[in-house]
């Protein structure tokens, strides 16, 4: 995580943090202009990438390869349009068809990229704290869900590799459907194992206290920075759902065109959806610079937190 | 202290006196705290399972002591100085915002104990809290346990599967055998107990067992068990005269075929990170054992993984019978059996029976119910036969995981810790196995922290660290020359009894 989206994250609380990503999930979800799409989708590619980078480029890789998959399929499946750019057996592709998928494409992006923002930001206990206040067995599920999916792919990778040391049967991997019955075999083996670990969670949730859980809100701390953001976030929300109901930022996708008209208002939902977005690297910004100006001049320190920010 | 063998129920005695955690009913009996029938709150009971990694419910320590005071409806503030108080007593202040992911066995555990402490508890419920843990960590963790027990006057009880280390804590120990309650005595009279059952003389540790064998106690009638080294050593200092040194571990170095060779090996899991295993090389030869011993974390498990393609060399070569394994297919598989840390990733079947039927169809013999029953009966495993394998206790699952490895009958045998969770009986149990799969020409690789099993029981022993194996020498040559890295009764008598391994190694002069 670079160093501004961290300072971020300590500046505000998970509470604020879950709601900076819930409405950044939202402007990706609800707006498929195309300028306001290309604007989102580049402010989530460079958040993504100062949020978390061990997975970028893999993610990169898989988004690029949706896109594309998108891409084809739109193709297929709207070929409205009057300037036809190619014609093959069962598909016409006309400059109106091609832009309607690159923006559908760009706009299925969007969501998988404000995702992978949640899932490097987001906060388990606070949402399953959320949850457990609401339906209790969901909020299980979800823990569970959270701990034991990368766990039951551990235990899948390791019972592949260790099942091929116990079957050395003169049949295997014979024939297809002997494939077919081995790799459903597999399965409930993985299944199986799994479900000893989900009992053992069960436990631990009982040793500490869920099953007579007393508190129903969310114990968090607000600091005048929480106040700004979720004011800030508020305003956003609302302008939004405003713009949402007057159908302002869609594309009707079945027309088979494309609005490019710029208008003031597309023009405001770019740059409040611009600030909205990137929220992390500004305040980051504004702290570091904060900092290398006054604080850091100012302190004697040489304590090693204080060397990194000089 | 619980002890008692693998599978007599000691656990299942533990969750009983947190009732919510109680596996089925109690069909009578009563149970009450502080001998009060009116104040019989379990809270004050609290719980900790061996099972360090399915223990944190949320993603760091901070967040698990929030979890566990916001569930008795803390207010913030407490919830602050209750933390506070628990992460300064702990030494844990740099572990709190670290992922689940990021902390060692030994933190993880620390943090579970925390967790387990931060409502002020009267009673604490241990199961084998160290049974993943290797031996320093061990100590480490009950050294905590022991100042939390002194400090805050909380009642401990500990389910154990072996007294090695744990016996130096405790105040009374008690057996349990087949589901009863057999003995409950303070500590020296529990250790003079086991001493006169034949059965559980394998229980007691070394130092004792020796001072207990060459009836030391005689000379000594004052002296309370279990005796610290020192202690130990001071007796040995002056009994020295009338003790003398023999030979029980060295074995016949009969040089034998090379059967498995690995050269220049080298991996690491990312690019810029130092190399986890850093140029090992190696040669076993057929029929015998060899034990790599090493703490956690240096990368022994890896190097079973990388011998046994379950991860890929960054280069290097490693051939069985002078083949390339990379060049093998099929036939690698069927060479190779690899006993995992967690036994139960290798159960295919839903009972014991069913596991050993599954193993003995990828053979070439008929398999019948009356051959099944044979193979149940010769490895003592009739009284578990419907059981599912899951449901059998630890140290069982290892036995029979092993069962179903020697049932396969490979050429060469790979194991992973595979002492951890058993009783001092069922590993005289695995390591008869071991013992005659050796000498029907079996060669037998094993990842250990059990200093004293690879002392009896391994031909060669190296030692593992910063991804560099050391050289494989005989347990004989090997221990002697290491100050920390060997056997208890070695770093007792050491100074009388350099060769001194285990106490059959002392002997009484005839009068």
């Amino acid at each position: 995580m670079h160093k501004l989206i961290k300072n971020f994250t300590l500046s505000v609380n998970n509470l604020t943090l879950l709601m900076y990503l819930a409405n950044v999930i939202f402007i990706s979800l609800i707006f498929n202009n195309p300028y306001i799409t290309i604007d989102i989708f580049i402010c989530l590619i460079t958040t993504s990438w100062l949020v978390r980078r061990k997975k970028f480029v893999s993610f990169l890789k898989a988004s690029g390869l949706i896109f594309l998959l998108t891409l084809l399929f739109n193709l297929v499946i709207n070929q409205n349009g009057a300037d036809v750019l190619l014609k093959i057996p069962f598909v016409t592709i006309s400059t109106q068809s091609l832009t309607n998928g690159f923006i559908l494409g760009i706009s299925f992006l969007n969501i998988l990229w404000s995702f992978y923002i949640y899932d490097a930001l987001t906060h388990t206990k606070l949402i399953f704290e959320i949850l457990s206040n609401v339906f209790k067995s969901i909020a299980i599920i979800f823990v569970l869900t959270v701990k034991f999916i990368p766990k039951i792919i551990d235990i899948f990778n390791d019972v592949r590799q260790l099942y091929k040391f116990r079957n050395s049967s003169p049949t295997r991997d014979k024939g297809r459907i002997n494939r077919i019955k081995q790799t459903m075999h597999l399965n409930e083996i993985v299944l199986n194992k799994s479900i000893s670990n989900f009992m053992n969670m069960s436990d631990s949730l009982i040793s500490k206290g869920y099953n007579q859980r007393r508190q129903s809100f969310v114990h968090e701390t607000n600091k005048v920075s929480d106040y700004i953001m979720r004011s800030f976030l508020t305003i956003s929300i609302i302008f939004n759902l405003v713009m949402l109901t007057k159908g302002i930022g869609q594309v009707n996708f079945g027309s088979g065109n494309v609005d490019f008209r710029f208008t003031w208002l597309i023009g405001i939902i770019i740059f409040l959806n611009f600030i909205a977005i990137i929220y992390p690297i500004l305040i980051g910004e504004f702290h570091y610079l904060w900092w290398k100006s006054f604080i850091s001049k100012t302190t004697a320190s040489n304590i090693p937190t204080a060397q990194r920010y000089r | 202290m619980i002890i008692g063998e693998t599978g007599s129920g000691k656990s299942t005695l533990l969750r009983q006196l947190k009732p919510e955690l109680a596996l089925g009913k109690a069909t009578a009996g009563k149970l009450t705290l502080f001998n009060n029938d009116d104040n019989n709150d379990f809270n004050r009971v609290a719980y900790i399972s061996q099972f360090v990694d399915n223990q944190m419910v949320t993603e760091t320590a901070r967040d698990e002591f929030h979890f566990v005071l916001e569930n008795m409806g803390a207010t913030p503030e407490m919830i602050h100085s209750k933390i506070a108080e628990i992460a300064t007593y702990f030494d844990i202040v740099d572990l709190m915002d670290l992922k689940e992911e990021e902390l060692s066995g030994g933190q993880k555990q620390i943090i579970n104990l925390a967790t387990a402490l931060i409502l002020n508890p009267e009673i604490l419920l241990l199961d084998e809290p160290t049974s993943q843990l290797d031996p320093i960590t061990s100590e480490k963790f009950f050294r905590m346990v022991e100042k939390i027990n002194s400090d805050l006057n909380i009642t401990v009880v500990l389910v154990e599967h072996s007294l090695e280390q744990a016996v130096y804590y405790v105040n009374r120990i008690i057996l349990v055998e087949s589901g009863q309650i057999k003995m409950d005595l303070p500590t020296d009279k529990a250790l003079r107990k086991l001493f006169e059952k034949v059965d559980y003389q394998a229980y007691i540790p070394q130092t004792d067992r020796l001072f207990l064998e060459q009836q030391l106690d005689q000379n000594f009638p004052t002296l309370k068990l279990p005796l610290s080294n020192r202690r130990l050593s001071e007796i040995v200092s002056q009994q020295y005269e009338y003790l003398h040194y023999r030979d029980h571990v060295g074995k016949d170095d009969q040089p034998s075929k090379v059967i498995f060779q690995v050269k220049r090996l080298n991996f690491r899991f990312e690019f810029n990170v130092p190399n986890i295993l850093d140029d090992i090389n190696f040669e076993l030869e057929q029929g015998k054992s060899y034990a790599i011993l090493g703490p956690n974390g240096v990368g022994k498990t890896t190097l079973l993984k990388v011998l046994t393609k379950q991860l890929s060399a960054l280069n290097g070569s490693v051939s069985i019978n002078g083949q390339n394994i990379k060049k093998m297919g099929k036939e690698f598989f069927d060479q190779l059996f690899v006993l995992p840390q967690n036994p139960a990733l290798l159960f295919v079947g839903d009972s014991v029976k069913e596991e050993i039927s599954y193993q003995l169809q990828q053979t070439d013999q008929k398999v019948t119910d009356e051959l099944i029953q044979q193979y149940l009966s010769t490895y003592q495993l009739e009284n578990i036969q419907d059981v599912s394998p899951y449901d059998i206790s630890g140290g069982q699952q290892e036995y029979l995981a092993l069962v179903i490895g020697l049932i396969k009958d490979p050429t060469l045998l790979f194991l992973d810790e595979p002492t951890k969770g058993l009783d001092p009986n069922m590993k005289q149990k695995v390591a008869n196995l071991l013992v005659s799969y050796q000498q029907n020409g079996g060669t037998i690789i094993a990842n250990t922290h059990d200093v004293l099993f690879s002392t009896q029981y391994f031909d060669y022993v190296a030692l593992m660290f910063d991804g560099h194996l050391g050289k494989f020498e005989p347990p004989i040559k090997f221990f002697p020359n290491k100050y920390f890295y060997t056997t208890e009764i070695n770093k007792a008598c050491r100074d009388y009894f350099p060769k001194a391994l285990i106490w059959e190694d002392i002997i009484k002069n005839e009068s």
